[in-house]
């Protein structure tokens, strides 16, 4: 709460916003407000007496956090080219770019799912030797550098790649700067988010929920498929939503492994990157738009993570 | 199903940690067996191998002639074939489906029914169970009562070859505990399937089932009619159960000599009996009816039987008449309990009254009368098991 004043704060002191920019994020605005406003309507009618005044040391660095955080974003708000917005964003090469985004960034969802979701329950329930070490492996997208995620994709599925070479000469497919290549990078990146929410979700499951199904006359694929994977649905949308964000804003590993090819690799990010160079105002229009995207998984991810917990406190 | 060997035999011996549980039962189709145990007996154990949760070590299981686990012959039928009803401690009712839905759940993966006809037929399960109006609920919605009765027409909804209650009772509060167990107990004749329930509540053994085992250590320790179980208990776990006082000892010429008996259980000899000083061995002699049988015997004791004097009573033919100093007093409704440290140690029930009279605290020395007849004297080595 004390992390949401300041917040307001700032953004209440930002006059030179243009009517049309309140209209552009104010649908997520007021929900934020309610619900600081519900919580603070809670705290004070329970416990006015106990509540304490952050202390300067914690306070002080706190406050310059959120700003440092928040004023980049306020920033790009204030800079956007209102005025030449629409044309900007009904360029045919930023329409391009977009949908590009969207619909790589959603197929990748779908595969992160269908292969991620069998590797979490493998994961948690398996009995193999090595599932920590493979647990580990698993995780090393999420902290190496993307672009050395590029490299290596090429080193496997290039032309000259370990794999990439048969593809090529077998069957004459070329993965390298294609499309594919776009979603392959961006699977490479996103799949961790998904193994990692699943498998917490089904390490925390009660597999005696398992049992009973077991002795209803379950198979365990069924057990799975109607009990276990309804009850972790939470965090397979979680997942999902983070698989999808974390593909969207994919650069490094796509640029490297897919190039930077209108309406076939250039994706928002690349764009963006593209356009700084060229036409500043066109990448911040950009870049507003993805911040759009970002607020709306932001709240779609909040709702299902308050649903994980209920879900998880049920059981 | 064949016609010779109907209900459920099984042999269970299972090892899981340091739990080793070897235990014989048999059950008829409308019958019901209830085994009795204190926590980590192995009841729950039990109860998971016979649903095949557990593979066994060794034994046997056969229900209604089937084999169902052997592991001599390496036969294993897995628990999604095995048609058992299971009524989990905490339910374990799926979160994410409604009442109805748990109930059908059962039908349509085990016998595919279609989901219109597996609801009819999970609704008609919920409104004799009395759970019409919350069928459309989730589980978190329900009461314990009520998650219990769901959890039970589930079990039952895909016409189970037996079902086994684990601790049906136990997660109830007092009131609906008395509500649902008299639902149960209306419910279970009229099911044609064999009924194994778990239960550390003598109350619900008593009250529900034909037939006790009393499990401890993973050995079933005695079994038998429920009264009988409960006035001649076998161990002092039992013994503690039923209120009893309970003493292991050598019978000859209408005298009892306590202490361990060559031929008892070690269960039985080994503990200081169900009203002794917990860990304390038994040492001296009662005066029994002269119709005891002789031999290693096990004397029970109802402590409303024993008289309690702060003077030596005059002494009588039939009377045993011990002595000792007060222990502990512990008020029981109307009655109080007194344990005497004497040889032995005994533990009587007094009115709250005679309290009152008697003035006891710890250390008072008093004098016990216990006639001759008061003493239930039972062969040791009877139906235990």
């Amino acid at each position: 709460m004390t992390l949401g004043r300041p917040a307001r704060q700032v953004a209440g002191s930002t006059p030179p916003v243009p009517a049309a920019v309140t209209g552009g994020v104010e649908p997520e605005l007021p929900r934020r407000g309610d619900g600081a406003g519900r919580g603070r309507r809670g705290s004070r009618g329970a416990r006015r007496e106990v509540r304490v005044r952050a202390p300067w040391p914690l306070a002080v660095p706190a406050a310059l956090a959120t700003v440092f955080l928040l004023l980049p974003l306020v920033a790009l708000i204030i800079r956007a080219p209102w005025e030449a917005l629409p044309d900007l964003l009904s360029d045919p090469s930023t329409r391009h770019a977009l949908w590009l985004s969207v619909r790589t960034a959603t197929v990748t969802t779908v595969l992160c799912v269908l292969f991620g979701v069998p590797l979490a329950w493998a994961l948690a329930r398996g009995s193999f030797p090595g599932r920590g070490l493979l647990r580990a492996l698993v995780t090393i997208p999420l902290v190496l550098p993307p672009v050395v995620g590029g490299v290596s994709l090429l080193l496997v599925l290039g032309r000259r790649g370990l794999v990439g070479n048969r593809l090529d000469d077998w069957f004459g497919v070329t993965i390298p700067f294609t499309t594919n290549a776009v979603i392959i990078a961006q699977t490479f990146v996103a799949l961790p988010f998904l193994v990692l929410s699943v498998e917490g979700a089904l390490s925390a499951a009660d597999r005696r929920f398992e049992d009973a199904a077991a002795t209803l006359g379950a198979s365990r694929a069924t057990a799975f498929f109607r009990v276990t994977l309804p009850m972790v649905a939470p965090a397979v949308a979680a997942g999902a939503v983070l698989s999808w964000a974390r593909a969207l804003g994919e650069f490094g590993a796509t640029i490297t492994f897919a190039g930077n090819f209108p309406k076939t690799t250039q994706t928002m990010p690349l764009s963006v990157y593209l356009a700084m160079e060229t036409d500043p105002d066109a990448a911040v229009a950009l870049s507003l738009v993805l911040l759009v995207v970002s607020i709306v998984v932001l709240v779609a991810l909040r709702g299902h993570w308050w649903d994980a917990r209920r879900t998880q406190r049920l059981a | 199903m064949t016609e010779k060997s109907t209900g459920l035999d099984a042999r269970i011996g299972v090892d899981l940690g340091t739990l080793r549980l070897d235990a014989a039962l048999t059950v008829a189709p409308r019958r019901t067996l209830a085994v009795l145990g204190p926590n980590g007996a192995g009841k729950t154990t039990l109860l998971r191998a016979l649903a095949g949760l557990v593979p066994l070590r060794h034994g046997q299981i056969t229900l209604d002639g089937t084999v169902l686990d052997e592991p001599a012959s390496g036969r294993y039928v897995p628990p999604e074939r095995r048609d058992a009803g299971y009524v989990f401690q905490d339910y374990l009712l799926f979160p994410h489906l409604s009442a109805v839905d748990n109930v059908a759940f059962g039908p349509r993966v085990r016998h595919r029914t279609r989901r219109g006809p597996a609801r009819a037929a999970a609704l008609e399960w919920l409104a004799r169970l009395g759970l019409a109006e919350f069928a459309h609920l989730r589980p978190a919605a329900l009461s314990g009562g009520q998650a219990q009765r769901v959890a039970l027409a589930r079990a039952l909804a895909p016409g189970p070859g037996m079902l086994l209650l684990d601790e049906p009772l136990s997660a109830l509060d007092a009131g609906t505990r008395l509500e649902v167990r008299a639902e149960i107990r209306a419910l279970l004749p009229t099911l044609d399937v064999p009924v194994v329930m778990v239960t550390h509540d003598p109350v619900d053994a008593l009250t529900l089932a034909d037939e006790v085992a009393v499990l401890e250590g993973g050995r079933v320790v005695q079994r038998g009619e429920p009264a009988e179980v409960i006035t001649r208990p076998r161990t002092p776990y039992v013994a503690r159960l039923a209120g009893l006082n309970l003493y292991p000892g050598t019978a000859a010429n209408g005298t009892v000599t306590l202490g361990p008996t060559a031929g008892g259980d070690p269960r039985t000899a080994g503990a200081g009996g169900g009203g002794g000083l917990p860990g304390a061995p038994v040492h001296g002699a009662l005066r029994v009816a002269p119709n005891a049988p002789p031999g290693a015997v096990l004397v029970a004791l109802r402590p409303a039987e024993v008289g309690v004097h702060l003077r030596e009573p005059p002494p009588e033919t039939r009377v045993n008449v011990l002595t000792g100093p007060v222990v502990s007093v512990e008020a029981l409704g109307d009655q109080v309990r007194v344990l005497v440290a004497s040889t032995p140690a005994v533990r009587a029930e007094i009115p709250a009254a005679r309290l009152g009279l008697l003035r006891l605290v710890r250390g008072t020395p008093v004098w016990l009368t216990v006639h001759e007849d008061a003493l239930d004297v039972y062969p040791s080595d009877g139906a235990t098991m």
